[in-house]
């Protein structure tokens, strides 16, 4: 373990520029990153893929099933491939069948477990899974390159180039479901296993598994289409298609249903970019290394497409914060003191948000050996019940609501804007949904997600209170505010715990919150839908998992290989 | 049914809400069903048990150390949260507690290790750990004993297994209670409130 605390001589970012919506959706993938956490487990520790099944008919439909052993533990993800017809298709939550249904199972499944699965997985949240079951989830086609793909190699040619880059992906998950939902094993359970230090590594691990089922479908589908002429993908091509994934409400509330978890997140990235700061000198290679992705990245802007009139704008500042950088770059001398930390401070004064956090990425890059060992402090195992500190005074909470909810004052909760939306679950599909509080007859269902008016209301029935009464006895009058002062409590201890913004006020875009998640999973090529659901792009430009070698690149999101 | 405890924690939570509960008190609830699934109770049964329950009430005052309330059984989960919110280490007397096997995850969660005595039983409880052989307490209880327990060695008395069985009918009922806090779909709230946006079978 290093120890490079004591060598900080730059502060961590303070939260209240940090956890601000705005910035969090501007967020880009790193190495800190859960994908690049995984791919550089998978590599060092030299992982074994193996195809041990791949029963498909002619018609696509039928099984497959692919392991991952590791040094300790073997995986198996199991397929089922349906025969989907095109009305049925939809990424929408309220779908009920899928083009593929996966499973990752722990260990090698017998021939009963499979019957079992083939029952259960096709079914998805209607079904059940067990505790040997990690996780469940689907997949739907791209219509608009999947035919195109199939039709290509079965006439014996490969695809066009341009077509596979303006999607990026055969196929895009519309759910992937871990955490004992549907009946999985619960994470306590198997959070002590090495593979799973960082969050969300066996739901990566499934949809990296996934990834390689897709590239052998669409080689089966051109095959049987014409057995006699068809070719398989390109490599060279199969590289350039990750996994899509289409992103919903159901995913917005994890931020605040998880505070500590999203504090351990956030400060890691924050302590990685600190330490980053306060390196005196830079070595060239390193440098030169940091040059080296900043081109790479442009031509990953280059094939980030989006529709939704926000982030094209958000693109094209981007686009023109790197001809600032080019600039300023050119005449940048690396061997100062402390260059990237004048690099960081330059970049905001000059470039967009979008910018800013690209650059804040890109010096985590080269600096791997002060930087990745934070991957383990990202999790939240401790599971543990937050208790409440009841002996605590009302004077206490008052001080801390000051102090960590101060911004909370800027805001005017008697104005409608502050109070338009309201969060709620559908009695329909059962996920999160976002509502207009005074045109839907809602508010009566709403859900705890706001936390900053919450802490408004407690705020003001602190006042009638004594500054010297406990706060055990202020909550056993007054229990609504329980889950406040909990969560104050929690934020006391974890800075970077809460977001410093209103998540039901008017001018709220959800996909900023989808955005901070994603990012922090390693996704590329955000593309808002509207502002309540995202596309995004997982595991191009990685190698698949039974080309994996030692040598492989640590830059693939970077599009590397291109 | 075999479900996971994840599973758990949310209908109990859920179930809490659409009891009534306030948030916080149905996230306490939710935590009192893990814990006490993992330490081999019927949970469901019991958390439902509870939350059908209307007839009971919170402490009068928990200034002095015989916790009590005149009009009826005193509600083990509010009672729980008071002794562990004041963080009671000192002898507390409760009078004519309801399902009391529920206010267990909160004094497991003490500073100290507790000692729970009645006309017929007496157990320790230790943090995250039950301390005896066996307990079988009442639905409901005269009087109940709590009292800081003298050192002892924790041992982990069951082993957690990785499931959790739930009693069908239970579980049915608490998913019924969950219902209640989800609200009914319109034709607008399927269009606008998950924003379908731009097409998604592209």
């Amino acid at each position: 373990m290093l120890h490079f605390e004591e060598k900080i001589t730059r502060p961590l970012r303070d939260p209240s520029e940090v956890m601000k919506l705005s910035r969090m959706g501007s967020f880009h993938q790193s190495r800190l990153s859960f994908m690049r956490i995984l791919m550089r487990q998978i590599r060092d520790e030299n992982w074994t893929f193996v195809r041990q099944e791949f029963d498909l008919d002619h018609n696509g439909v039928g099984y497959a099933v692919y392991s991952a052993k590791g040094p300790e533990n073997t995986y198996s993800l199991v397929a089922f491939s349906h025969d989907l017809p095109d009305e049925k298709r939809s990424d929408r939550v309220i779908a009920d069948a899928w083009d593929a249904t996966f499973t990752l199972y722990d260990g090698y499944p017998s021939e009963d477990d499979i019957e079992r699965l083939r029952k259960n997985v096709p079914l998805q949240e209607v079904g059940r899974i067990s505790e040997n079951e990690l996780c469940l989830s689907r997949a739907n086609k791209s219509v608009r390159l999947w035919d195109h793909v199939v039709s290509s190699l079965s006439e014996g040619r490969q695809p066009d180039i341009d077509q596979i880059d303006s999607v990026g992906y055969l196929m895009r998950t519309t759910a992937v479901y871990g955490s004992g939902k549907f009946g999985a094993v619960d994470r306590d359970f198997v959070s002590d296993r090495k593979e799973f230090a960082a969050p969300f590594q066996y739901e990566l691990l499934s949809v990296f598994m996934i990834r390689w089922f897709v590239l052998d479908l669409i080689n089966h589908t051109a095959e049987v289409k014409n057995p006699d002429n068809f070719v398989m993908l390109d490599p060279k091509i199969s590289c350039r298609l990750g996994i899509g994934n289409s992103t919903g409400l159901g995913m917005a509330p994890f931020l605040l249903n998880h505070p500590i978890l999203l504090n351990n997140w956030i400060l890691a990235r924050e302590t990685a970019l600190a330490r980053v700061r306060s390196i005196d000198n830079v070595l060239l290679e390193e440098y030169n290394l940091f040059i080296k992705l900043f081109e790479k990245s442009e031509n990953v802007i280059k094939l980030w497409h989006s529709d939704h009139p926000l982030q094209k704008r958000k693109i094209e500042n981007l686009s023109d914060d790197f001809k600032s950088l080019r600039n300023f770059l050119n005449k940048f001398d690396p061997s100062i003191s402390y260059p990237w930390d004048r690099l960081f401070n330059w970049s905001n004064e000059n470039l967009s948000l979008e910018g800013q956090e690209l650059i804040v990425s890109l010096m985590l890059e080269p600096n791997g050996k002060i930087v990745d060992e934070l991957a383990h402090t990202m999790s939240d195992n401790s599971n543990s019940y937050v208790k409440i500190d009841g002996l605590k005074t009302v004077g206490d909470i008052r001080a801390q609501i000051d102090q960590f909810y101060g911004w909370i004052n800027n805001i005017d909760w008697k104005a409608k804007e502050s109070n338009a939306r309201a969060w709620y679950v559908s009695q329909e599909k059962l996920e999160p949904r976002l509502g207009e509080r005074f045109s839907e007859s809602i508010e009566n269902y709403e859900q705890p997600l706001s936390p900053a008016r919450d802490a408004f209301r407690l705020s003001k029935d602190l006042d009638d209170f004594g500054s010297d009464e406990l706060i055990a006895n202020f909550l056993m009058v007054k229990p609504e505010h329980r889950h406040s002062v909990r969560r104050l409590q929690i934020i006391a201890q974890y800075p970077y715990s809460e977001i410093h913004d209103n998540t039901i006020g008017s001018n709220l875009l959800p996909i900023d919150m989808l955005r901070c998640k994603l990012s922090f999973f390693g996704a590329i090529h955000f593309d808002p839908r509207s502002d309540r659901w995202v596309r995004i792009c997982m595991f191009k430009g990685a190698p698949y998992p039974h080309q994996m070698s030692k040598s492989d690149s640590d830059y693939w999101s970077y599009l590397d290989g291109f | 049914m075999r479900v996971s405890f994840n599973e758990l924690k949310s209908i109990s939570k859920g179930a809490a809400r659409g009891a009534g509960f306030d948030w916080g008190i149905a996230e306490e609830v939710s935590f009192a069903a893990v814990w006490l699934a993992k330490n081999g109770f019927n949970a469901a049964d019991i958390i439902l048990n509870y939350l059908e329950n209307k007839s009971i009430y919170p402490p009068q005052s928990s200034k002095d150390d015989n916790w009590k309330n005149l009009k009826g059984d005193l509600d083990p989960i509010i009672t729980g949260i008071a002794l562990l919110d004041l963080n009671i280490s000192t002898t507390i007397i409760l009078k004519n507690i309801y399902s009391p096997i529920l206010i267990v995850p909160f004094v497991s969660q003490l500073e100290q290790n507790m000692s729970l005595e009645g006309n017929s039983f007496s157990f320790y409880v230790g943090r995250n750990l039950l301390v005896t052989q066996s307990i079988n307490l009442p639905d409901r209880l005269d009087i109940l004993y709590l009292s800081k327990a003298p050192k002892i060695k924790e041992t982990k008395y069951f082993s957690i297994s990785k499931r959790c069985i739930v009693n069908d009918n239970a579980w049915r009922k608490l998913e019924e209670l969950t219902f209640r806090t989800y609200a009914p779909a319109t034709e607008e709230s399927r269009i606008l409130g998950a924003g379908a946006g731009l097409s998604d079978n592209d």
